[in-house]
Formats: structure tokens, C-alpha cells, sequence
């Protein structure tokens, strides 16, 4: 069995009250491994914790107590700047509000990270993930001439080109339509795999039976773990 | 609907706070001429003349900094706006509400304004005009509030229209609509101040000497004024020119300070155009006077409309933080560092200081090359007042884009993008 890329363990995560009173717990303690190459999903009903277990596996929002290892680097001992190399050179994002920066145009958002690590701009490999995606006639347009499917398809295409050991996916199809959804959905599939991982929240059970394995989350915890479950048994443990 | 009329507080702060600032040259204006009536005699032509060189440069200085703050206040709440239309709200009470907050700031601002200056009235003119006891009655004092809520509903009026009637869907998915370019009040604009700006140009050849200050002093304003109604022509082309100084490749932060800049133009002009201002009058009115003006002068024509310019131009940033804090959590997300979101931040506002101050030398250079011809002496461009202008600019810009990103740092990437 290879070392996880990810090891969650004893993960609590709680939140300030907003009237000031005691924080409210909003992981109470998981646990949770994801070897390379796995396509994982996170299910469970509002609430329960979803997106924030995915915030705190990728470092943008700190643990309360527990620890995250990335690439067996624990996130909580790294300094800010530490934790935005990591991500940059390691993770991949893709939110369910498109994350592209609205003044650059899609080529340009591709190669952002490569940009940001200072390292040279491979045009022929952007050029190569927007075809991927099929935006390359759409480089030079900016997100708000894209519509929501094609801003995803950017924000896949970007992570095609950074090839990061995980990527890391919010309710990717949230705001989509059926087509365009099931379009994400095919690439992110062919994400996964060749040591690349994707953890996946979604509401869509259909979507999440496409991963290898799916968490299902109810306040806080751990509820059911399925291996390659189908549609109607991901929607049996939810409930 | 009084819910809806107080929404947006930072944005609706900046707004009342430079409309606040605007109220004050003008109610030193208003009580020169009120004073003036008074008095009468040579006093008060005294007065009809310093009141006169500072209306034209208040009145400027109000259209493009007043005018950019009130476009912007109305551009950054396009999304509230948006979603009030989808919620069911006809496009017509979506103007009239904007229309009414609009003006209830600017009336509340220049009231706020106007107070806060009559007890330093006495002051000011006793120490710059030798004059005890200055005048302002409710009539000049309703004149100041009539003023500031004129110019703001000028600058934010079209905008109104415009969030009411721009598809919602188009605002959402783009809530800083592209400017519309030159549109034919910016070229009306644009024509009639050249036409002024020539016709003061012609009338100089011939003026005796001792006579040319005061037409000289109002190249520098003219000149902004016309730069400001092209805008839209030169602003954005001006910033992409001069900013490929720095190859992309030098400097990340640089690049990415550049793209948002030139993208944003709304933004941009809003910061740009107050500081080109500011340069403009301190640099023209120091080349018109050459050299020879005193502290107390500069104070008396140009110390509301700078102190105006200069704050209205951090505040417009301030203002947009929100947005611009959006944008930064992006950037983190997508690996970039703290120091490069930083670098960022200091270099928008190193590049809205740098085409403003080249905007700005245009306008001196006029007065400077105007002056120089009419008098038969070298131009004097008065570098020392441009720089120093452009200095105080920078450091409050400056202030207004690095303070609030740092503050902005440490909040949670997934609660900054959460809370659009």
C-alpha cells in the first residue's frame, strides 16, 4: 500500500458563534487517508461539514485541533507562505464559483500558477490543456465572456496544465446544467489517476458515483465509507 | 425600502465622506461671496476675484472627483442592484432608489461638510485675506448643499440609469460593466472645455505680464478637465503603455497589478483621475505664478480642492477593497504567495500614482509652455510641487491598497470568496 498523499487524523474544525457565544463544532474528529491516483467523494446533507473538511485538507482553512498531511507535510507547521507553495506547486482548485481571475483572460488563467512559481510558461502545454477542455478557440476571451460550463473547463484546464498531485473540487457541477455538468464530471475522471488524486464535495449523488470511493458525512463525522457505490446506495447512506 | 436606501455601508462611508470634503472649498467660496455682498466696496472685488479663481478650481476639481466617486459608488453595488431586479423590483424603482441614496448622501455630506468648515472660516480669512469676520447665511449655505448633490447626481446619475436598466443576469456575471467609452456627453464635454482651454491660450499673446497669472492658472484645471472627459480614449491605453516598461517576466506582482488595473477601468480612472488633478493644480498654479507663490495663497486656492483630490483618490480605493479582496483570495487560492498578493497591491497603486503623474505633467506642461511663450521666459514646470503632490499621493494610495490587503490576508480564502 503507497503512503497516503493525504492523511487526515483526529480533524476538529469549529467556528466562532456568531452572537459570541461557545464556537460551534462543525468536524468533530476525522479521520480519513487518500492514496495517490484515488478519485474520492464527499457526500452528506448541508451542514455536515462537506466543504469544510475540504477547505481543511487543502490548507485554506486552518485545523482547530487534529492534523492534515499533504505529500507528508503537516499543514499545520507550515508558515503562510509555505502553505501558498505547497498549493501552488502541488494542489489544484476547482469551486463551484469558477476561481479564475476575472481580469485575465482563460490562457492566462491557465498558466497563472505557472507564473506565480516563477517558472517559464510552457505555451504549447496551455494551449494543450484548453484543447483538453475544448476552450482553445476561447484563450483569449475573459471569464465573463465565458459561460458557467466554459469557466469550469478553464478552471479544469489550469489544473490539466499544473498537473498537481491532488486536486481538490467544490461542488464543481453546483452551478451547471446537466450537459455541461456531465462534461466536468468526464474530466475530472480523467483527472485522477497516474498518481493524481481528486477529493470531490458534491450534493450530486450521480456525480459522486463516479469516484472510486465515497465518504459520506453526517455532523461532522464519519458517517459510511462506500467503495465504488452506485447511485442509489450513495442516496441510501445519506439518508 | 429604508433597508434598501442604507445598504453598502464602506462604499456609502467614502461617498459621504468625500462629498463631506467637497462641501468644504465650496463653503469657503459660498461665504467669500456672501462676505463680498456684505461688504462691498474694493474689498469685496477682491473677494469676487479670489472667490472666482477658487470656484473654477473647487468646480473642476468636484465634477472629476465627486463625479468618479459617485459613478463608483453606484458601479461596485451593481450586484445588489442586480439581484433587487431579480427579486422583483422594477427597473424604474431600481433608479429612483439609487437616485434617492445618491442624494441623500451628497445632502448629508455637504451638510456634514459644511458645518465642520464655518468654524475655521474665520481663521482662513483673517490670516489669508485680512479680513475679520466672514459671512455665511442659510441662503449660501443652501447654495454648497444645492452644489454637492448637483454634482453627484451629474457623475452617479447616468450610472443609476444604467444599473436599473442593464440585464441582471449580464451584471452577475460581470459586475463591473466595461466602460462605455467616449459617449457623446464626453464629447461635448471634451469640445467645449478645448474650446475654453484654446480660447484662454489665444488671449495670451500681448496680456502684459503682470496680468497673466490668473489665465495661466486656469490652463492647468482646463487641461485636466479635458483629459478627464477623454478618459475613456486615452486612461487605459496610457497605463498598458507605460507599465510594459516592466516586462512580465521581471516582476509577477507587477503583471498582475497591470492586468487588474487596466481591466478595472472604472476603478482605475475613479483613483486615477483625482490625483492627475491634484498634480495638475499644484503643478499648474506653481508654473503660473512662477515660483513666486506663497504658502498661504496655495492654502487659500488650492487647499480644499487638493486636500479633495488626494483624499478622494485613496478613498475611491478604499472603497473598491471589497471587490479587490475577492480578487486576492482568488490569487491565494491559485498559489500565490502573501508577498506576491502584497507586491501587488503596492504596485496598483505605484502605477495609479505613475499615470496619474504623467497626465498630470501634461497639464503643467501647458500652463508651463503657455506661460513661457506669453512672457518671453524659460518654462517653469514646478517640478517640486508636482513631486511633491505625487508623493503625498502615492503614500496615502499607497496606505489604501496594501493596509487593507495585509488586514485582508488574514482572513480564511474560503470566507473571502463566500462572502460576495
Amino acid at each position: 500500500m503507497p503512503d497516503p498523499l493525504i492523511d487526515v487524523a483526529g480533524l476538529t474544525k469549529c467556528f466562532p458563534a456568531a452572537g459570541g457565544g461557545d464556537p460551534v463544532p462543525v468536524l468533530r474528529g476525522i479521520d480519513l487517508a487518500v492514496p495517490p491516483g484515488e478519485f474520492l467523494a464527499v457526500v452528506g446533507p448541508s451542514g455536515s461539514g462537506k466543504s469544510t473538511l475540504l477547505y481543511c485538507m487543502s490548507g485554506l482553512e486552518p485545523a482547530t485541533t487534529g492534523t492534515v498531511r499533504v505529500l507528508g507535510r503537516s499543514l499545520g507547521e507550515l508558515s503562510r507562505g509555505a502553505l501558498a507553495t505547497l498549493r501552488r506547486d502541488h494542489v489544484g482548485f476547482v469551486f463551484q464559483s469558477y476561481n479564475l481571475i476575472p481580469a485575465l483572460t482563460a490562457r492566462e488563467n491557465v498558466a497563472l500558477p505557472a507564473r506565480l512559481a516563477r517558472r517559464g510558461i510552457d505555451a504549447s502545454r496551455v494551449d494543450h490543456a484548453l484543447a483538453e477542455v475544448g476552450l482553445r478557440e476561447r484563450a483569449g476571451f475573459r471569464p465573463a465572456a465565458l459561460s458557467g460550463g466554459q469557466q469550469q473547463r478553464v478552471a479544469i484546464a489550469r489544473v490539466l496544465a499544473l498537473q498537481p498531485d491532488v486536486v481538490f473540487a467544490d461542488e464543481p457541477t453546483g452551478a451547471l446544467d446537466t450537459g455541461a455538468g456531465s462534461q466536468v464530471l468526464d474530466l475530472l475522471t480523467g483527472v485522477a489517476g497516474a498518481g493524481r488524486s481528486v477529493i470531490m464535495v458534491t450534493h450530486d449523488l450521480r456525480a459522486a458515483a463516479r469516484a472510486d470511493r465515497v465518504v459520506v458525512l453526517r455532523d461532522g463525522l464519519v458517517h459510511r465509507e462506500l467503495v465504488r457505490p452506485r447511485a442509489e446506495e450513495i442516496a441510501e447512506a445519506v439518508e | 425600502m429604508i433597508t434598501l436606501v442604507v445598504a453598502g455601508s464602506r462604499i456609502w462611508l467614502g461617498a459621504l465622506l468625500i462629498a463631506a470634503v467637497t462641501a468644504a472649498p465650496a463653503t469657503v467660496v459660498a461665504a467669500g461671496f456672501r462676505t463680498a455682498v456684505a461688504v462691498g466696496g474694493t474689498t469685496a472685488l477682491s473677494l469676487y476675484a479670489v472667490g472666482g479663481t477658487i470656484t473654477v478650481f473647487v468646480t473642476v476639481t468636484a465634477l472629476i472627483v465627486l463625479g468618479s466617486v459617485a459613478r463608483l459608488t453606484v458601479t461596485l453595488q451593481g450586484r445588489s442592484y442586480a439581484l433587487w431586479q431579480l427579486v422583483g423590483i422594477r427597473p424604474g424603482l431600481v433608479r429612483l432608489v439609487v437616485t434617492a441614496q445618491l442624494l441623500l448622501v451628497a445632502v448629508a455630506g455637504a451638510a456634514i461638510g459644511c458645518a465642520a468648515t464655518v468654524p475655521v472660516l474665520g481663521v482662513l480669512f483673517r490670516s489669508a485675506l485680512d479680513l475679520e469676520r466672514p459671512l455665511l447665511g442659510p441662503v449660501a449655505a443652501g447654495s454648497v448643499i444645492v452644489f454637492v448633490a448637483a454634482v453627484v447626481l451629474l457623475g452617479g446619475g447616468r450610472s443609476a440609469g444604467r444599473a436599473a436598466h442593464t440585464p441582471p443576469i449580464q451584471t452577475l456575471r460581470e459586475p463591473e460593466l466595461p466602460e462605455r467609452g467616449m459617449t457623446a456627453g464626453r464629447w461635448v464635454t471634451a469640445a467645449a472645455t478645448a474650446a475654453v482651454l484654446a480660447a484662454v491660450l489665444a488671449s495670451l499673446p500681448g496680456t502684459a505680464d503682470d496680468r497673466l497669472g490668473v489665465p495661466l492658472m486656469l490652463l492647468g484645471p482646463l487641461a485636466a478637465g479635458l483629459l478627464a472627459a477623454l478618459g475613456p480614449l486615452v486612461l487605459t491605453r496610457l497605463l498598458r503603455a507605460w507599465t510594459a516598461l516592466v516586462p512580465a517576466r521581471v516582476s509577477v506582482a507587477w503583471w498582475l497589478a497591470r492586468e487588474t488595473t487596466a481591466f478595472h477601468a472604472g476603478r482605475s480612472t475613479a483613483t486615477i483621475s483625482p490625483l492627475m488633478v491634484a498634480i495638475a493644480l499644484a503643478g499648474g498654479l506653481w508654473s503660473a505664478s512662477g515660483g513666486s507663490v506663497t504658502p498661504a495663497t496655495v492654502i487659500l486656492l488650492l487647499g480644499g480642492p487638493l486636500l479633495l483630490a488626494v483624499l478622494g483618490a485613496a478613498t475611491t480605493i478604499f472603497m473598491a477593497s471589497r471587490s479587490r479582496d475577492h480578487e486576492h483570495a482568488l490569487l491565494a487560492a491559485a498559489g500565490a504567495t502573501p508577498a506576491v498578493i502584497l507586491g501587488a497591491a503596492a504596485c496598483e497603486a505605484i502605477i495609479y500614482a505613475g499615470t496619474a503623474l504623467l497626465l498630470g505633467l501634461a497639464c503643467v506642461t501647458v500652463t508651463a509652455v503657455a506661460g513661457a511663450l506669453a512672457a518671453g521666459h524659460a518654462p517653469a514646470f514646478g517640478l517640486g510641487a508636482v513631486l511633491s503632490v505625487t508623493g503625498t499621493g502615492l503614500l496615502l494610495t499607497l496606505a489604501a491598497t496594501v493596509l487593507p490587503t495585509a488586514a485582508a490576508l488574514r482572513q480564511d480564502v474560503p470566507r473571502t470568496l463566500a462572502a460576495e
